[in-house]
């Protein structure tokens, strides 16, 4: 009985860790969805709106700031160079091939990722958060952290408000309908260059919120931080179906079970091949399913 | 002549010209670094144009191609170092690898193979994708294959990498691998799988109803790709006689998309003026690097390249045009002129 209930314990823990991870992913994921749906475009220099939130954190940091202002100042830095990203490379393509704009983001990701190296330092930057984030409670049997804690929350609330704004507001209503049709949606009147504007805040607001969860699991920036976050949010995207909203959500919470899983049921010997078995588990899973878990053969594009 | 045949054959003896003074030229004057540059520029061109054939013909653009380079590296490593060096280092190897080694050409051979054995198989499952998707899944291949070459300690050295390879690929074998690679790539360009290929990029659906196989021709398309791609890979090692998994991951991808989206993605040529254009940005402004003290500006300068390349001619210096159909314009424009000036 004991044993069963450890292994019970076990993975309700394992859970937990997987919600969490998986939020993070999602909040990605799903900033790159909405660019993707309105656009066309897999924006590559996702990862560096991560990074831009995270050393907006570090600076403040520096300035001696409490986290109590930089938490809103990554969530604006974030929405903010997404649309000076916007407004200064992708406007401009607008139109353009595919590859076009997937290389030009490729281009970008690589300009600001060098940037801050020539600007900043190319070394790791510490940024300390409060120690409350190492800190867990206990509930019944369960020792949850409250950083596991506070980005499930966070996140969930995120998706919620987003969830509000894209079903109740004008606006939001005008953005999934662009997501289903963009051309239709201009011919009905809503203006291209806000909707744009406003999927690339929202996406950049979600990665500044992103990078606050990654800086405090990590507890330092540097100028390529925001690479394998971006992959994981590919991986979660593709999963989910390339250009469907809810589908980079689930994506991000099936790519996180997946990674958990495979954490805790691997032997030690093959532990460093997890990120393959995981992409491997990927690829099957595309390949019964090649449009993505939901996103029906029929609707695509 | 069969116009596959004679297109192949001009598009290739164009740049056959000025590459093999280069390559002679270099042979004769050029210092050990700059010798690195030209055998590493006739590389650079096989590995581009291997991602061209797939690329520039689908029109779906691959991350995951330096996987393939990198199994082509770390076969002809494996297959061309001193037996006595593996007893020490590779004692993952089956003992028929262990005690044998081949030269060059077997093992330029061997990467290509086994290059293309594994573009084969995962091209099964990708080649089904939406194009947008199979981007994004090749970026996945690119992380499985460096996970691998990073922890399959038995067989690869892991992280350390594998050092000792013979130096085998000189200037004049690099020439000869740059041409046949164009030569390669222009065929299948021009062939029936080619035209077809090309057919769909613009449109799958319209090819599928004109009786394309869009899969399978874009199946045929990846493995060759690989293949081409597991050929550079195996020239590369046994030129720079090391292998190490950074070698094969985003760092250096981003360097060889410059190279084809510059010169232009849809074409041969494109793919080899790209390659030469961005090999002299690369070599100018990493020695200004060194005198300025910008760490990365290397990188800055062809990244702002690539998006003001971009935003001016989407379709990249060519054009989307091969190099012979760019002077047969050129002559028609002239005789216009002529004919006009004569009236």
């Amino acid at each position: 009985m004991m044993v069963f209930a450890a292994a019970g314990q076990e993975a309700v823990q394992q859970a937990i860790n997987a919600l969490a991870l998986g939020s993070t992913y999602a909040l990605l994921a799903l900033g790159l969805a909405m660019v993707f749906s309105v656009l066309g475009l897999v924006n590559f220099a996702h990862g560096e709106l991560v990074a831009v939130s995270g050393y907006a954190m570090y600076l403040l940091h520096d300035a001696g700031l409490p986290f109590a202002v930089q938490v809103p100042a990554a969530i604006a830095t974030g929405a903010i160079a997404a649309l000076v990203m916007q407004r200064v490379v992708f406007r401009p393509l607008r139109g353009a091939s595919f590859i076009t704009l997937l290389i030009s983001s490729f281009a970008l990701s690589v300009l600001v990722q060098n940037g801050l190296r020539a600007i900043i330092s190319p070394r790791q930057q510490g940024v300390p958060l409060p120690d409350f984030f190492n800190e867990s409670v206990h509930l019944g049997p369960y020792v949850i952290g409250w950083l596991e804690i506070v980005t499930l929350a966070s996140c969930v609330i995120a998706l919620i408000v987003l969830t509000l704004f894209l079903r109740r507001s004008t606006q939001g209503l005008g953005m999934l309908a662009a997501a289903e049709d963009f051309q239709a949606t201009r011919l009905m009147g809503i203006s291209p260059n806000r909707v744009i504007a406003a999927a690339f805040a929202i996406s950049g607001a979600l990665a500044g919120l992103a990078a606050i969860f990654l800086v405090a699991r990590r507890g330092t920036v540097d100028p390529g931080m925001g690479f394998m976050p971006l992959l994981s949010a590919f991986i979660a995207v593709v999963i989910g179906g390339l250009g469907s909203l809810s589908g980079a959500v689930v994506g991000g919470f099936v790519l996180a079970a997946i990674e958990v899983t495979l954490d805790a049921t691997l032997p030690g010997s093959v532990q460093p091949f997890r990120e393959a078995f995981a992409l491997g588990i990927v690829v099957v899973i595309l390949y019964f399913r090649p449009e993505g878990l939901l996103t029906r053969v029929s609707e695509a594009k | 002549m069969s116009t596959l045949a004679r297109r192949t054959l001009l598009g290739t003896a164009i740049f056959a010209v000025p590459l093999t003074a280069i390559a002679f030229v270099a042979n004769a004057m050029a210092s050990p670094a700059d010798m690195r540059v030209v055998v590493n520029f006739m590389i650079s061109l096989v590995l581009v144009l291997a991602i061209q054939s797939f690329s520039g013909n689908t029109g779906i653009i691959s991350f995951g191609h330096l996987a393939f380079m990198g199994v082509g590296a770390y076969v002809a490593a494996i297959v061309t170092i001193d037996p006595v060096l593996k007893q020490d280092d590779l004692a993952g190897l089956p003992s028929f690898m262990a005690e044998h080694s081949v030269g060059f050409i077997p093992a330029v051979l061997l990467g290509g193979l086994v290059g293309g054995l594994v573009a084969g198989v995962l091209g099964v499952v990708l080649t089904r994708m939406r194009e947008g998707a199979m981007a994004m899944a090749t970026i996945g291949v690119l992380v499985i294959f460096f996970v691998v070459f990073d922890n399959w300690e038995g067989i690869t050295r892991g992280n350390t990498g594998i050092a000792g390879i013979p130096q085998s690929t000189t200037v004049f074998a690099a020439l000869v691998f740059a041409l046949l690679a164009i030569a390669a790539c222009r065929a299948f360009c021009e062939s029936r799988f080619g035209l077809q290929l090309r057919g769909s990029r613009s449109d799958p659906v319209a090819a599928e109803a004109l009786g394309s196989n869009v899969v399978r021709l874009r199946w045929v398309a990846w493995t060759l790709s690989g293949a081409i791609m597991g050929v550079g890979g195996a020239l590369w090692a046994q030129y720079n006689i090391a292998v190490g998994p950074q070698q094969f991951f985003f760092e250096q991808t981003f360097p060889l998309l410059a190279m084809l989206v510059v010169g232009g993605l849809a074409t041969v040529s494109g793919g080899v003026v790209g390659v030469f254009v961005i090999t002299i940005v690369f070599e100018v402004v990493r020695r200004m690097e060194d005198d300025i003290g910008i760490p990365g500006l290397t990188q800055i300068v062809v990244a702002v390249l690539i998006l003001v390349v971009l935003n001016r001619r989407p379709n990249g210096i060519m054009g989307g045009l091969e190099v012979d159909q760019v002077l047969a314009r050129l002559r028609g424009r002239r005789r216009v002129e002529q004919e006009g000036g004569s009236q």
